[in-house]
């Protein structure tokens, strides 16, 4: 019988060779903008790469011209259909270090959180890959996204609890009233009721927070998980931000496998 | 849970909201900034800002310059959107890249040349693009500036460039 760490590991390998599969298919589909006449080409942001260490920057000057580039997102793509088919864990070095590059090839991120939450995943789920697929290495990987996972809430949260905006609604009208996809319909009505923005905004506040007390007991980790799909369920409706939604939903079975590893520390 | 586990928490969450209060320090590194996702800040939609809108004009030869016209279009939402949604994180992408060259003038309001920034000829390549989309066969100059979300057309834009040839 699969120990329930491995469980954990596995489910959160697959979701994290998902998302990592979405983010490449993007980047294939619109592919044309980081052609040699597209956008994002390549001549333009080689300059740049000159202040990376010398190992990294002729990895640069490889991999992220246009072709090269469009190859290594193929190659990300048929890796992680192994991982989600197989799970084969041996790719994790070569998904960490392409995630990498795809974020130099657009100056450092080109979706600001999920990128960096990606790095993390796929980082992390390098230790068991490097070091044998043993308990402490695959605890050692869950426990660093579910640190990562719940920072992420914890620090976001009271970053916007400090601001007046945040705490009066504002801030939250705001954002959703200058979405770059225009703002809902729905939503631009329920914006017009400051009682009940002021409401969203404290309790995008409270989950954020709050979040920490995910890692006390199941119940209560899988109430602030299914709070979490939601909330980033709505950032996509909102904002596009479908890649946050699949990046965070890949930690979630780490959290789970955190509140198990508080629920034994504390049986002791 | 006993009462120095509570302690515990508490210190931790304490420290956590000191560190969020900490001043904050940019590091000005054009290394470090092509590597800032190894160095995540899990700070999402903190701050009111101003949103810039990129709008672009062609002067066509021998003819008075063209009127503004917004670049960038944002992409209807669609049912598939929380699986695949290439065309909205291409704009997503779009706008960050001229939210770099705002934050590039503000920290340079001095007025200094941007035009040999990566910033500026990315701004400036996306600007051409949506140009020759436009009209393919369009020859003359183009220009672009950068306006606050919502101001009148009498408020100087926040950028404005130089003109360039197509």
């Amino acid at each position: 019988m699969t120990s329930p760490l491995f469980t954990w590991l596995s489910a959160t390998e697959r979701l994290t060779a998902f998302a990592l599969l979405l983010q490449s298919v993007e980047w294939l589909q619109a592919r044309a903008a980081l052609s040699d006449s597209g956008v994002w080409q390549f001549a333009l942001l080689a300059p740049e790469q000159r202040a990376l260490p010398p190992p990294l920057r002729q990895l640069c000057a490889w991999l992220l011209p246009y072709r090269p580039f469009v190859v290594l997102l193929a190659l990300r793509c048929a890796a992680c259909a192994l991982v989600l088919v197989w799970g084969h864990g041996a790719l994790w070095p070569f998904l960490c270090l392409s995630q990498i590059l795809v974020c130099i090839r657009f100056r450092g991120a080109s979706n600001g959180g999920s990128d960096a939450l990606s790095v993390v995943l796929s980082s992390a789920l390098c230790v068991p890959a490097l070091w044998g697929r043993t308990p402490l290495a695959a605890q050692a990987a869950l426990l660093y996204i579910g640190v990562q996972v719940t920072l992420s809430y914890v620090i976001a949260g009271l970053a916007k609890l400090r601001q007046p905006d945040w705490r009066t609604g504002q801030a939250l009208c705001h954002f959703i009233l200058s979405s770059s996809l225009g703002p809902p319909a729905l939503l631009v009505r329920l914006a017009s009721r400051p009682h009940l923005v002021r409401l969203a905004a404290w309790g995008v506040m409270a989950f954020e927070c709050l979040f920490p007390l995910a890692w006390l007991s199941e119940p209560i980790c899988l109430l602030f998980l299914a709070c979490g799909a939601c909330f980033h369920a709505a950032n996509v409706w909102v904002f596009g931000l479908n890649r946050f939604f699949w990046a965070w939903l890949a930690g979630y079975p780490a959290v789970l496998s955190c509140c198990q590893l508080s629920a034994v520390l504390y049986a002791r | 849970m006993s009462g120095r586990d509570y302690a515990a928490l508490f210190l931790s969450f304490a420290l956590l909201l000191l560190f969020v209060r900490a001043p904050r320090r940019e590091l000005r590194s054009e290394g470090l900034s092509l590597l800032r996702s190894l160095f995540p800040a899990w700070r999402f939609f903190e701050e009111i800002a101003e949103i810039p809108v990129l709008s672009h004009r062609v002067i066509a030869q021998d003819a008075a310059p063209g009127p503004w016209r917004c670049t960038l279009h944002a992409p209807a939402r669609s049912a598939g959107m929380l699986f695949l949604y290439a065309a909205g994180n291409l704009h997503l992408a779009q706008q960050s890249l001229v939210e770099h060259l705002l934050a590039l003038r503000q920290e340079q309001p001095g007025g200094d040349d941007l035009s040999s920034t990566t910033s500026y000829r990315l701004v400036q390549a996306l600007v051409l693009q949506q140009i020759r989309n436009e009209h393919p066969e369009v020859t003359g100059q183009y220009q672009f500036r950068l306006c606050e979300r919502g101001q009148p057309d009498d408020v100087p834009p926040l950028l404005l460039s130089q003109s360039h040839t197509l």
